[in-house]
């Protein structure tokens, strides 16, 4: 019996194609681990977030209740590069909690002082006419931030539109000027970072409500 | 010009320069000329390759991609030994169950001034409010310091109150001027805190939900930390909290 080449290399490119075409064999993706990771984040009773990335939404939680919902414009990650090569971080970071969240740069009060006797600086001025300020003048807010977690693991804020209330004038080109020296080696760089845009209501919303204590990050497939 | 179109043109005589030393001006285009090519040949392409370093450094961004999941998801936690993954999931479903708020809870954001009354995803109410100002006031005779924050956190009712009275504590003569009453029946104010008032547990002693004769000022920071809201949300609110339910502040 003879073998046709041209039969053989078919069926060779068929089985290659099936090989690579293959969906690997793994677990669904994260499975059983969230509900674990969340029921532990629960019973720490202290405010936590998730990260739900097929919902595109950040959500503030606490105790296994949500409290408040950010929807995302929109989900990117980022890997630092150096000369357009990016160096792509190996990491298990889905399905997983991310420690110690801070902001960057840290939400600042402008505190009023009350002066005994002075109804302009009290806060509930009998005086009708008399506005005092609300926490949304008190706390100005960045166009971009960082919540910044253990292990250099990075989630960075951009807030689309009109930020309401007070606002925290950084330059565009100081937060480039920062990644450029993050790439090149000169500043510590964050392994990996998500860049979410929200909308800059909801964005200043939770830089202002940001939980003092810092919270822990679970990101959900 | 002479008569009769007889044109003459008189030349300037040229003085000739002298051999061997060349012109100083013709010095200076070559110098110019010089640097117009080491600008073009040099500092041009510099220039370039200083623009595509900057922007080809920094951080590369790509969409989410559905393969990620894949990729980069975490192994499963360690289960406690002899725990089946169904057993641990059922374990965590259970401890969910248990913590997560039961019934109607009230849910505070003290940035925008709002209380949402919430029955699982469910609003039952949004009511605008008045949170704490944050403002600090210091003693100037005793050196206290009191910072008008609401507290965030979780939180329960312990206790709802009708008619309620408000105890005024130091803070409020310090904060207008006056001197301290010497007598607690002198610190009592009837009507102060509206017709209802939701104790607070689980934090700081002294924080309430209560009514407020400031209907003026709700939607604005200018509480001492507890939270005022308006005659008729306040009635809905001690028409549907029972004692014992959560209250979130955030």
């Amino acid at each position: 019996m003879t073998t046709n080449p041209i039969r053989t290399f078919s069926v060779f490119l068929l089985a290659a194609w099936m090989a690579f075409s293959a969906p690997a064999q793994a677990p669904a993706p994260g499975g059983n681990a969230v509900l674990l990771e969340r029921a532990a984040l629960a019973a720490s009773k202290r405010f936590y977030l998730e990260l739900d990335l097929s919902q595109r939404e950040l959500r503030l939680c606490h105790t296994g209740a949500m409290i408040a919902a950010y929807a995302a414009k929109s989900l990117e990650v980022g890997s630092p590069r150096r000369f357009l090569l990016a160096r792509v971080a190996d990491d298990r970071w889905i399905a997983a909690t991310w420690s110690q969240g801070h902001l960057d740069p840290p939400a600042q009060v402008h505190r009023i002082r009350i002066i005994p006797g002075d109804e302009t600086t009290t806060p509930t001025p009998g005086t009708a006419g008399v506005e005092p300020p609300t926490l949304e003048d008190l706390i100005p807010v960045p166009p971009a931030f960082r919540i910044q977690f253990e292990g250099g693991r990075t989630l960075l804020v951009v807030l689309e539109g009109e930020i309401p209330g007070a606002r925290m004038e950084v330059s565009s080109w100081r937060g480039r000027w920062e990644e450029f020296l993050q790439g090149l080696g000169l500043r510590p760089a964050d392994p990996f970072r998500i860049r979410l845009r929200l909308d800059a209501v909801q964005g200043a919303a939770l830089y202002r409500s940001f939980p003092s204590d810092p919270p822990e990050l679970l990101v959900v497939p | 010009m002479s008569e009769g179109g007889d044109v003459r043109t008189e030349f300037p005589a040229q003085v000739p320069a002298p051999q061997g030393a060349p012109a100083r001006g013709s010095l200076l285009v070559r110098f110019l000329k010089a640097l117009v090519l080491l600008f073009l040949f040099v500092g041009i392409p510099l220039i370039c390759l200083g623009i595509f370093v900057f922007f080809s450094t920094g951080y590369r961004y790509s969409p989410l991609r559905d393969d990620y999941a894949l990729e980069h998801t975490a192994p499963p936690p360690e289960l406690p030994s002899g725990q089946t993954p169904e057993e641990a999931a059922s374990a965590a479903e259970a401890t969910l169950a248990k913590i997560r708020p039961k019934g109607v809870f009230i849910v505070i954001d003290r940035v925008k001034n709002l209380l949402h009354l919430r029955e699982g995803h469910k609003v039952l109410l949004t009511a605008v409010i008045s949170a704490g100002a944050g403002s600090v006031l210091d003693d100037p005779k005793t050196g206290r310091q009191w910072v008008f924050d609401t507290p965030a956190g979780r939180f329960y009712v312990k206790g709802k109150r009708e008619n309620p009275i408000w105890v005024a504590p130091d803070w409020d003569y310090i904060e207008s001027g006056e001197p301290l009453p010497k007598r607690h029946s002198d610190r009592i104010q009837e009507g102060m805190l509206g017709e209802y008032a939701l104790d607070l547990g689980g934090g700081p002693p002294g924080y309430m939900i209560h009514g407020t004769l400031y209907t003026r000022l709700l939607g604005k920071n200018v509480s001492h930390g507890c939270i005022r809201v308006g005659r008729d949300d306040l009635r809905v609110v001690w028409k549907k909290v029972p004692v014992g339910a959560a209250v979130y502040m955030y």
